[in-house]
């Protein structure tokens, strides 16, 4: 398994502080997670979601922005787990 | 260091707005999903507007009141969950919310280095910086460094506990009340705590008049 | 979420070891604290085993999971912060192993 993710001891530099009120997208993808991770719709666990975002490329794990990480987590696990078909989103490729 | 890791990363995309391809694949999933009667508009408009009430005065009401009444740090330590339903706070029955009281002899700060869980319950989403790659990485190795990058220090003779978030537990911490508040309000005393003080990257003080 | 017929097998203030185990797939036990000695603070309780709930599963039986601290000097053979600076980090039980006699320090 990848260890991407598992960030705790490697090196790294200072913390950008910078503040940023959520956009419109992040709230929209944050409510999508809620929910679809949540009791009523039950699509899949936050498991599934971490699991599949740990399978990323360092190229999308870092490239990508945390909520376009998520989406595109949901949007493939929607389609692993039979809800959509595959084909349906157009899904952004991380360059190789 | 204790791994190799030569690549250097990209700066972050979390202070920007989406790239259109996203913004389209967003559109075409809450399409599918409403299509599908999966989740309607409603659903996700409702769930927006719930997380946008849940923000860090929230849980300030929490440690307000800890401060002020016995009775409720108690439960608040035994049972966040409820202490938090009673200053109005909506809580799920999953995860586990945990107080974790920064006392004269030990300071907590939190962190989850696997992803980004955080007491979004009580707190609302997490900041940019606590999900940073930055932050994950080195709180665990250089606690004291990185407090010192947010202005704060913990004096040599005080422990200093770093909690990371990995399983089922979310945790909230109780900044140790500052000296002058005495005689203050719950609501006053509110007013003094920050976000960042109940991650533990902060410590309160009474502003100067 | 609790589960009688499953009693944890670790108690408060027993030291263990967290075994240090390739991963085959999602877990919850980071990297930084594989094969790390420390000390079991509180037994939390039971949940569902997130490696089986990555892959669809029902993630049951819950399984034991506790709180372990660890002397941050422990982990780290390089760490000069104060001696006393500590980690405590949430370990489900098959990850645990007992204390052997020292811990395998990295550095």
């Amino acid at each position: 398994m990848s260890r991407t993710h598992d960030l705790g001891g490697l090196p790294a530099g200072k913390i950008d502080q910078t503040e940023h009120e959520p956009t419109f997208f992040d709230k929209r993808v944050d409510a999508l997670y809620a929910l679809l991770t949540g009791p009523k719709a039950n699509a899949f666990t936050m498991d599934e979601v971490r699991r599949t975002v740990e399978s990323f490329s360092e190229a999308d794990y870092f490239g990508l922005s945390y909520y376009e990480r998520w989406l595109k987590a949901m949007s493939l696990l929607l389609i692993e787990k039979g809800y959509v078909e595959d084909g349906t989103f157009d899904i952004p490729q991380a360059k190789s | 260091m204790p791994h190799d890791h030569p690549h250097d990363h990209p700066v972050s995309r979390d202070h920007s707005e989406p790239r259109p391809a996203f913004a389209a694949l967003l559109d075409q999933v809450l399409k599918v999903l409403d299509d599908k009667d999966i989740l309607t508009t409603a659903q996700v408009t409702a769930q927006i507007e719930d997380m946008d009430g849940r923000t860090p005065t929230e849980g300030a009401k929490i440690i307000a009141r800890c401060w002020d009444d016995p009775d409720y740090l108690d439960l608040a330590r035994t049972d966040l969950q409820a202490a938090a339903g009673q200053v109005g706070i909506a809580m799920p029955a999953y995860p586990k919310f945990v107080l974790l009281d920064n006392t004269g002899d030990v300071h907590h700060v939190v962190v989850c280095t696997l992803c980004s869980c955080y007491p979004r319950p009580i707190l609302g989403p997490p900041p940019v910086w606590y999900k940073s790659r930055n932050y994950r990485a080195r709180v665990v190795v250089e606690p004291r460094d990185v407090l010192a990058e947010f202005g704060t220090t913990v004096p040599q003779d005080k422990k200093l506990q770093v909690v990371d978030s990995t399983a089922d537990c979310r945790y909230l911490v109780l900044p140790e009340r500052p000296a002058g508040s005495d005689g203050m309000t719950q609501e006053q005393l509110a007013g003094l705590v920050t976000r960042d003080s109940m991650i533990g990257v902060t410590r309160l003080n009474v502003p100067v008049t | 979420m609790q589960n009688p017929g499953c009693q944890p097998k670790f108690h408060v203030g027993q030291q263990v070891m967290i075994k240090d185990d390739a991963a085959l797939g999602h877990c919850r036990t980071p990297q930084y604290v594989r094969g790390a000695a420390g000390r079991i603070t509180s037994s939390i309780g039971h949940f569902r085993n997130p490696e089986d709930l990555a892959y669809g599963g029902s993630g049951l039986p819950a399984s034991p999971l506790y709180w372990v601290e660890i002397k941050l000097s422990d982990i780290w053979t390089s760490y000069s912060e104060d001696a006393t600076d500590s980690l405590l980090v949430e370990v489900f039980e098959h990850w645990l192993t007992h204390s052997p006699t020292h811990s395998d320090k990295r550095n």
